[in-house]
């Protein structure tokens, strides 16, 4: 009985440990020539202070609604922001003609989706749901 | 009639947008439409206020983006002041607050042209945007100094041209915005069309914002104001700093502006803390400080304001807030009582209450 409530705990762990092994990724378009961008970048992409990225290409930032831990992950690290605070910047934005939040998919698979159908299409994901169309970026100035 | 009128208006303005084959038409999946609409109640401790209290529709307001491209779009802000009623006296107004066309160059360079809420500190570009700030409403110093017994400091809104951009170096971002515009005109012309002057009127703001949570600007406005006619002018300079930080979740905003109009100087000045007790609730506390006029002695004028912003599900603000008002005897607002020529109460309560949608 302890044996098979072992073999339970570890089969367990194996199928749902998705959150603690889940790996935050940034996805671009797989035609979007940036190989590397830095952590203030993206933030600045995703607090609507820039539109551009250095190619050129007009960045379409996209955030997802469900409350996960990559999402989690995304704010806190790089972002910066708690969620709240994050809101009522937005707020503040819409309601001073400065623009829009960044478009808000169900989930990241539609995330990814999207980004493969958009050269300026820029989404974080878990690793693990990286698929044709799409390319992960390294994150420069990492705090 | 009338119906035949209001259907021909209507087609005439959704055929363009939406109607299949017109060349022109914007894809309206990427049109926004944001709006609010709030409702207050204030009551005053004496007749230095307004002791029977009353309700206000203040604002319905709708907010519309409309891009073209990627580099042009279009932006308009309507608002319904004080539950309209054109055919009554002081019957509230339908306001533009703001129209533009944007032009985008790039990260570093944008231009507008049209009508903008004033650029100028913390505020005035989101001067009635109720659901943004935690108070009932927003400092009545630097932003109504006209309310306080001073001048107004600059004008509420501006028509002409803009060019902003932000610059980033590390973790510092600088965000900027220029403009040329239409200069003051006499109380009953409307600054955003008319100008009374044959100098425009000129100013902009140089954010800077370092880490996540500090944040100082620098306003300025220069102009000429006109005082009785299109011929009397007298010139208009205003300058300002904003500091905005945060310990924790305690945050932290404070601003200073400085008018000179004519040699008469007006000066405003507001500290902010604010602390979110929980996810729906947020306390604050702001105390400001008028003085009107530096040739004239005693005249400042003193609010502290102490409330709670409550959002208990999204999309729908309560706000609840008592502010106490201490006024120096010089202070021109203070007027008088009109059915005893007495002067009204030095000092008094406001109980202010609001509620917001917004979406």
């Amino acid at each position: 009985m302890k044996r098979m409530l072992g073999w339970v705990i570890v089969m367990a762990a194996l199928g749902f440990a998705r959150p603690a092994f889940a790996e935050m990724v940034v996805i671009v378009n797989k035609d979007n020539p940036v190989a590397t961008i830095s952590r203030a970048e993206i933030e600045m992409i995703y607090l609507g202070k820039k539109k551009q990225f250095q190619d050129g290409f007009t960045a379409v930032p996209v955030d997802i609604s469900a409350d996960n831990s990559i999402r989690r992950e995304f704010f806190a690290n790089i972002l910066g922001k708690a969620e709240e605070s994050y809101r009522l910047y937005w707020l503040r934005m819409i309601f001073s003609g400065k623009g829009q939040p960044p478009l808000m998919l169900g989930g990241e698979e539609e995330a990814v989706r999207f980004v493969s159908q958009n050269k300026g299409g820029i989404a974080f994901i878990d690793s693990g749901l990286i698929a044709p169309g799409v390319k992960a970026v390294s994150i420069s100035g990492m705090k | 009639m009338n119906r035949t009128f209001v259907a021909l208006v209507v087609s005439a303005v959704l055929f363009p947008l939406g109607g299949a084959g017109s060349a022109y038409a914007i894809d309206l999946s990427k049109v926004t439409f944001n709006g609010y609409i709030d409702i207050e109640y204030a009551q005053s401790s004496n007749k230095a206020g307004d002791p029977n209290g009353a309700f206000h529709q203040h604002h319905l307001s709708f907010l519309m983006d409309a891009p073209v491209n990627d580099r042009v779009s279009g932006h308009f802000h309507i608002e319904f002041d004080h539950g309209v009623n054109t055919a009554a006296a002081n019957g509230g107004d339908i306001i533009v607050e703001k129209s533009f066309i944007q032009y985008f160059y790039d990260d570093h360079f944008q231009f507008r042209f049209g009508k903008v809420l004033t650029p100028f500190g913390y505020y005035n570009e989101v001067h009635d945007a109720t659901p943004v700030f935690l108070s009932v409403g927003i400092p009545r110093t630097i932003y109504r100094q006209n309310e306080r017994g001073g001048t107004a400091m600059f004008p509420k809104w501006t028509t002409g041209i803009n060019v902003l951009g932000v610059m980033e170096s590390g973790s510092t971002i600088v965000d900027y915005i220029f403009y040329v515009g239409n200069g003051e005109n006499i109380p009953t012309v409307n600054e955003a069309e008319h100008d009374s002057n044959r100098n425009k009127a000129f100013g902009g703001r140089v954010a800077i914002q370092r880490g996540e949570l500090t944040s100082v600007a620098v306003s300025f406005y220069s102009g000429e104001k006109a005082e009785s006619g299109s011929r009397l002018t007298t010139s208009h300079t205003t300058w300002g700093l904003m500091f905005a930080t945060g310990v924790g979740d305690l945050a932290a905003l404070a601003e200073y502006a400085s008018s000179d109009v004519g040699g008469m100087v007006d000066v405003g000045a507001y500290g902010q803390l604010s602390y979110p007790v929980n996810r729906q609730l947020t306390a604050y506390y702001r105390y400001e400080r008028t003085e009107p006029d530096n040739g004239t002695a005693r005249d400042a004028w003193n609010e502290q304001i102490i409330g709670i912003n409550i959002m208990p599900v999204e999309n729908l603000i309560f706000k609840a807030e008592v502010a106490d008002h201490v006024r120096d005897a010089n202070n021109r607002g203070i007027g008088t009582d009109p059915s005893s020529l007495a002067p009204n109460p030095k000092d008094y309560m406001d109980i202010r209450f609001a509620v917001t949608l917004f979406f």
